[in-house]
């Protein structure tokens, strides 16, 4: 064997490194000409498509951004994390994808940014799907109308304003009016209800210690297992503000697309505005009413427009949502409210006076709807729910007179009362969700006069007896009952049965 | 109110000159005195990457080529190849502290296959 020097040897491997390698390709990039207040402009880039991401890599390692504003000389790119480490000079490349999450059964139980990192202290994230964070709703031919019925657990909304799945239902009122409690009522009653329905709730903006109370309550409830929420407080970028609500959108589909039902919650949208409102003026795009942008309107709509009923060729599942808009003094009239009223299916108002009044759920009767209607409610709580709504909006006109006590006639001193124990009745404590029969039969009981003999203040104590009554000596029926297939009626053998305990229960409550 | 002439139109500008044969010189007075006039010096970087691209996307590229050691016919060949344009300038650059391997940088794009960064790459994704 000829002798081969070492230094030959060290040479021919440093050339054999040094060899091009021709597998890799030449890459885009750009330069960041300036960074600040979590916007980067880059120069360069001129084939980058709009919202796609962009890595920037700095000297503490990559930072993403991804493109809003596409002009002629320069790309607006909002970051993804803080911008203190990007620095002019930086150069950026193309990811070539637009930005995607991690969905799947995977985040359930979880607690999760918008980019589908943990922030529960738990295991990384090991989804085997990812879903865009922007995405076209389904099309007309791709849906079928709104027919389940998405039970609440709340008696004024499922009776009055009932929400069905595939629906959007916005929840709208002044600050600490119980708005979030409705939505959190919604979410313990999918599990007590055992309905199946994955709950995504999207925190924008919110102190991260109420979210960590709502988790808590939900683990306590038992709810977690069946929800995902993502979080962002009100230090994070508004840039993770503003995606928060269409990653958990993507989060939902997922489970819409494989013949599940999830529902949405986005606590709140007015937050949401604001986020996107400080990201368009940064990005230098003309301020519009209240310096909003001008397609403020399409930020909520093509989010809510994802909420929908598929057809049964898609898989029959679907993605309800329960937006909340957070109003000042009432006033509904707002640019955003106004905004997101017509887009949505229907609203839940609640009213700071009825607050303070102790009706709890502060629900207004006058100015909530459902524009769904009857179609997602079950029999059994339809047939009842109609003397409810009757007897309530009779209050309504008379309650101005319910001050001048004898000098009225029999009818109407009657309807006043009537009125009475049903806002009395619709009163409900927070996290006791109501089933289908103790909703059904507890209405039937006031609406037919059964407790008419009880005064207003004792009613919830009589219902409470009434209902301990039926499901310990009459379980089996109150079983069927729930199913909400048959009518409540006094003709009917639920009817009589519900007629004879009440009688009997109202005796003990008489004034 | 005088109506700012974007970059990319005044890039597009000096390259058509630069390629229809107009001396380099005087289309950058012409750019220079623009800038001056219009308050626009700080720009001037940007303006002269805008040109490069411009250039490159005519078909004139320059390129700075760093390698750990003296580029040979061969490869030069192969990396005006890699390149694609109708003409390629290079401009190489021996940086040993690349350890081996190519970085490549042509104007808009770039190219970095050199050890150095291969190994920043295992170290970060070590952390």
């Amino acid at each position: 064997m000829a002798d081969i020097a070492v230094t030959e040897l060290s040479k021919g491997l440093r050339d054999a490194i040094a060899k091009l390698d021709m597998s890799e390709k030449l890459e885009s990039v750009g330069i960041v000409t300036r960074v600040g207040d979590g916007v980067a402009w880059v120069h360069g880039l001129t084939d980058a498509g709009y919202s796609e991401v962009l890595e920037i890599e700095t000297k503490s390692g990559i930072v993403e951004a991804f493109a809003l504003n596409l002009m002629e000389d320069e790309i607006g790119a909002v970051l993804l994390g803080s911008d203190q480490g990007v620095s002019a000079g930086d150069s950026v490349k193309l990811k070539g994808e637009v930005l995607s999450v991690p969905v799947g059964p995977e985040l359930l139980g979880r607690v999760v940014s918008p980019l589908g990192e943990p922030l529960d202290g738990g295991p990384a994230i090991n989804a085997k799907a990812r879903g865009l964070v922007e995405r076209e709703a389904v099309g007309v031919l791709g849906r079928k109308h709104v027919h389940e019925p998405m039970m609440t657990g709340i008696m004024a909304i499922d009776a009055m304003f009932p929400i069905g799945r595939g629906q959007r239902e916005l929840i709208i009122g002044d600050r600490q009016t119980g708005k979030t409690a409705i939505a959190i009522d919604t979410m313990i009653n999918q599990a007590k209800q055992k309905t199946g329905v994955v709950n995504v709730y999207v925190a924008i903006g919110q102190k991260l210690s109420k979210v960590a109370r709502l988790v808590e309550r939900l683990r306590e409830e038992g709810v977690m297992d069946q929800t995902i929420v993502v979080a962002t407080g009100p230090s994070d970028p508004a840039s993770l503000l503003y995606l928060a609500p269409y990653a958990g959108t993507a989060m939902g589909e997922y489970f819409r697309d494989n013949a599940q039902h999830a529902l949405m919650i986005y606590d709140d949208l007015t937050k949401h505005a604001v986020a996107y409102r400080q990201m368009s003026l940064l990005l230098r795009r003309p301020p519009g009413r209240e310096a909003f942008p001008g397609d403020v309107f399409y930020l909520h709509s093509r989010l809510l427009e994802r909420s929908s009923k598929l057809s049964d060729e898609l898989g029959a599942g679907s993605l309800t949502a329960l937006p909340i808009i957070e109003t000042q003094a009432g006033d509904i009239s707002a640019y955003i409210p106004t905004n997101v009223i017509s887009i949505t299916d229907g609203q839940i108002f609640m009213e700071t006076d009825l607050f303070y009044q102790g009706i709890r759920p502060a629900i207004s009767a006058g100015l909530s709807v459902s524009r769904v209607g009857g179609d997602a409610q079950t029999k059994t709580v339809k047939s009842v729910s109609g003397h409810l709504k009757l007897g309530l909006s009779q209050f309504r006109e008379l309650a101005s007179f319910a001050q001048f006590g004898s000098d009225l006639d029999e009818a109407t001193k009657s309807q006043i009362e009537r009125g009475q124990r049903l806002t009395e009745l619709l009163k409900q404590a927070q996290y006791q969700p109501m089933s289908v029969w103790e909703q059904a039969a507890s209405i039937f009981a006031v609406s037919e006069g059964l407790f008419d003999e009880i005064p207003a203040s004792r009613i919830k104590d009589a219902q409470r007896a009434l209902l301990t009554r039926l499901w310990t000596d009459h379980k089996k029926d109150m079983q069927e009952l729930t199913k909400g297939a048959e009518k409540l009626e006094s003709g009917s053998d639920a009817g009589k049965l519900i007629e004879k305990v009440a009688k009997s229960v109202a005796k003990g409550f008489e004034g | 109110m005088q109506r700012k002439i974007p970059r990319r139109k005044i890039a597009e500008y000096a390259a058509s000159r630069i390629t229809a044969g107009d001396s380099v010189a005087s289309v950058l007075d012409e750019v220079a005195a623009y800038l001056l006039e219009s308050g626009r010096v700080r720009e001037q970087t940007l303006v002269v990457r805008s040109i490069e691209d411009a250039l490159a996307r005519a078909g004139d590229v320059v390129a700075n080529v760093t390698t750990a050691h003296p580029l040979d016919a061969e490869q030069r060949a192969e990396v005006k190849k890699l390149i694609g344009a109708p003409n390629v300038h290079l401009r190489e650059v021996v940086n040993p502290d690349v350890l081996g391997g190519v970085r490549l940088e042509t104007p808009g794009a770039k190219l970095d296959a050199t050890l150095q960064r291969k190994i920043l790459a295992l170290r970060r994704a070590k952390q």
